[in-house]
């Protein structure tokens, strides 16, 4: 029998309730989000597509660089935790006594809208195709995926996840033809990602993604077995899970093979941290998700403070409580544009760093009238 | 039913037992793939050898000494437009070109001199060595001049009764507006690390 149901069952209240360090550090991620998407709607030089077909678009310079590299934490983040609290949500869900069955259907239903919420809302925002495979779509599509992938034992999504997230950069799809559209977008959704034939495009395979998921189940699976100290006590391992990782992405990018999507041509900073995101390399999930660990490490941290829940970590502990609202919301609050603006208007960096802050402030207020909302009609706003 | 709720979810047995699994997996794979080019790379496989070079590049292949591309002599060339121009390219002969190795360098410098402006050929760095299969590769580092600078990188070694001469060269983009010669050696390291003569 699966763990997680083991402990439904021994544990009449499974799982420790809200985890406030999660939505800290989900909440981190979503302003640094926030960030790389107002300046990819507004600035000339920013840009991405960091690894498509192993392509490596030149930067202006280091500043621009780096002004996107910190939003590489983002997606990992946001799909792994993801992941955490399905399995949270999972464990709670069976101690109340739901059946698996209503669990699963809950998966499908939220994956499914996930896939709406992608082609209508999201798609438009970047001027982009409905078929676009985005972050959305693609955890839309693990949620209904892990409707039945989660029946199996927590160590074997653990080891699944973990050869996923090891081995992809072996996966050849030599054996699905390219020549008809089904056969290029079918390849896009498990593991190319590339905008090479519109409309079939996609950012974000299956794979690695749904590894990094199963990677934040099995973390989410650890927490529902814990009771708050132990939880407490999780400090310093994810603080040294996330410095180990770090250390590991040096090691990664110094040997300049496995891992690397694209390799390290020299010995600059660019150089060093120019990593493939689109698919992720194992070098970029180790930098990434590493700084995700000590996220969740300083989330503990706060969260036995008790003015934690007010000033700047409360508000992002207010994004972190409503991801997808806010990636929704946050899209189309940025790319807003004043009428009769023409499309190569474009602002400086200084001027896109205050539309963020002044954006940022909006989205916190409207999390907190949507989180009114949302308890007001709870069963109208569950999947949102 | 405490002992159970405090049982660890990830036995350790389990645990090793996965660490085992995922690390034969992984390792079976390292091996299993050791030759594939990475992601985004494909081989050319011609002549009597093979490279991997980005997908996206234009290749042509060409006569060298001699009339016709064949597996005696030849050039081929790799060009890349879209980010960042960027040229790599392999000479091959079996016969014609001088018997040392720095004279063969020397010889397509000449050639393509010739072809080109009198101050074409800006610098070229002292030749130095390494090993590639059991072969000593002599190399050196260069920039040529056509409207830019271009800094490069070219080497030359033999395998299996012929000369090879690999070069790659990068016009200075964006990213890179000063590109020194050095700090192309690692890309051309994997272009000669990927080829194979056969």
């Amino acid at each position: 029998m699966a763990r997680i149901e083991q402990l439904a069952e021994t544990r009449p209240n499974a799982g420790p309730g809200r985890l406030p360090f999660i939505d800290f550090a989900r909440g981190v991620v979503m302003a640094i989000m926030a960030w790389d998407h107002v300046s990819s709607f507004w600035n000339e030089f920013h840009h991405g597509g960091e690894g498509i077909l192993g392509r490596q678009p030149p930067f202006l310079n280091l500043v621009w660089f780096l002004e996107r590299f910190v939003s590489h934490v983002c997606a990992p983040a946001f799909i792994f935790l993801a992941g955490t609290v399905l399995a949270l949500s999972a464990a709670k869900r069976l101690a109340r006594g739901e059946s698996q069955w209503s669990v699963s259907k809950r998966l499908v239903t939220r994956g499914a809208l996930l896939l709406i919420f992608e082609a209508l809302i999201v798609d438009p925002a970047f001027d982009l195709p409905r078929y676009y495979f985005g972050v959305i779509a693609c955890i839309g599509v693990s949620l209904i995926i892990f409707s039945v992938y989660r029946r199996l034992p927590p160590t074997v999504i653990l080891a699944l996840s973990l050869i996923i997230v090891l081995n992809q950069q072996f996966l050849s799809l030599d054996w699905i033809p390219t020549d008809p559209n089904w056969g290029w977008y079918l390849r896009v959704i498990i593991h190319e990602p590339n905008f090479d034939r519109w409309p079939y495009v996609g950012l974000y395979p299956l794979i690695p993604w749904i590894g990094v998921m199963g990677l934040g189940w099995s973390f989410g699976t650890l927490l529902a077995s814990m009771d708050p100290e132990g939880i407490r006590r999780l400090k310093v391992p994810l603080f040294a899970t996330g410095a180990g990782s770090l250390v590991l992405f040096f090691v990664v990018r110094l040997m300049n093979g496995y891992g690397n999507l694209l390799r390290r041509w020299g010995n600059t900073v660019i150089d060093w941290l120019y990593v493939s995101k689109y698919p992720p390399s194992l070098a970029f999930l180790l930098w990434t998700l590493g700084w995700m660990s000590i996220l969740l490490s300083i989330g503990i941290i706060l969260q036995e403070r008790k003015w934690s829940s007010k000033n700047l970590s409360g508000v992002l502990h207010t994004y972190g409580r409503n991801p997808l609202f806010f990636y929704l919301s946050h899209l189309w609050l940025y790319k807003g544009r004043l009428p009769y603006t023409p499309k190569t208007f474009h602002l400086e960096m200084w001027q896109t760093l205050i539309f963020w802050v002044v954006g940022l402030v909006v989205l916190w207020q409207l999390c907190l009238r949507y989180e009114k909302l949302k308890r007001a009609h709870p069963r109208f706003l569950q999947y949102i | 039913m405490i002992e159970t709720m405090r049982a660890p979810v990830y036995g350790k047995r389990n645990l090793v037992l996965m660490a085992i699994l995922v690390a034969a997996f992984t390792g079976t794979n390292l091996w299993l793939n050791r030759d594939v080019p990475p992601l985004g790379y494909i081989e050319f496989s011609n002549f009597g050898f093979s490279i991997s070079h980005p997908q996206d590049m234009y290749i042509s292949t060409g006569a060298f000494i001699g009339g016709y591309p064949s597996r005696e002599s030849g050039q081929l060339q790799g060009t890349r437009e879209d980010v960042g121009m960027e040229q790599f390219g392999v000479f091959w002969a079996t016969e014609g070109l001088p018997t040392e190795l720095e004279s063969s360098l020397d010889f397509v410098f000449e050639m393509v001199a010739e072809q080109n402006s009198e101050d074409f050929l800006q610098s070229r760095d002292p030749f130095e060595t390494l090993a590639k299969d059991d072969h000593e590769v002599v190399y050196q580092t260069f920039e040529v001049k056509d409207m830019v600078v271009i800094p490069g990188v070219i080497g030359a070694w033999n395998c299996e009764g012929k000369t090879y001469i690999l070069y790659m060269a990068k016009l200075p983009d964006l990213s890179n507006p000063e590109i020194r010669p050095t700090d192309l050696e690692p890309k051309w390291r994997t272009y000669l690390d990927s080829f194979k003569c056969h």
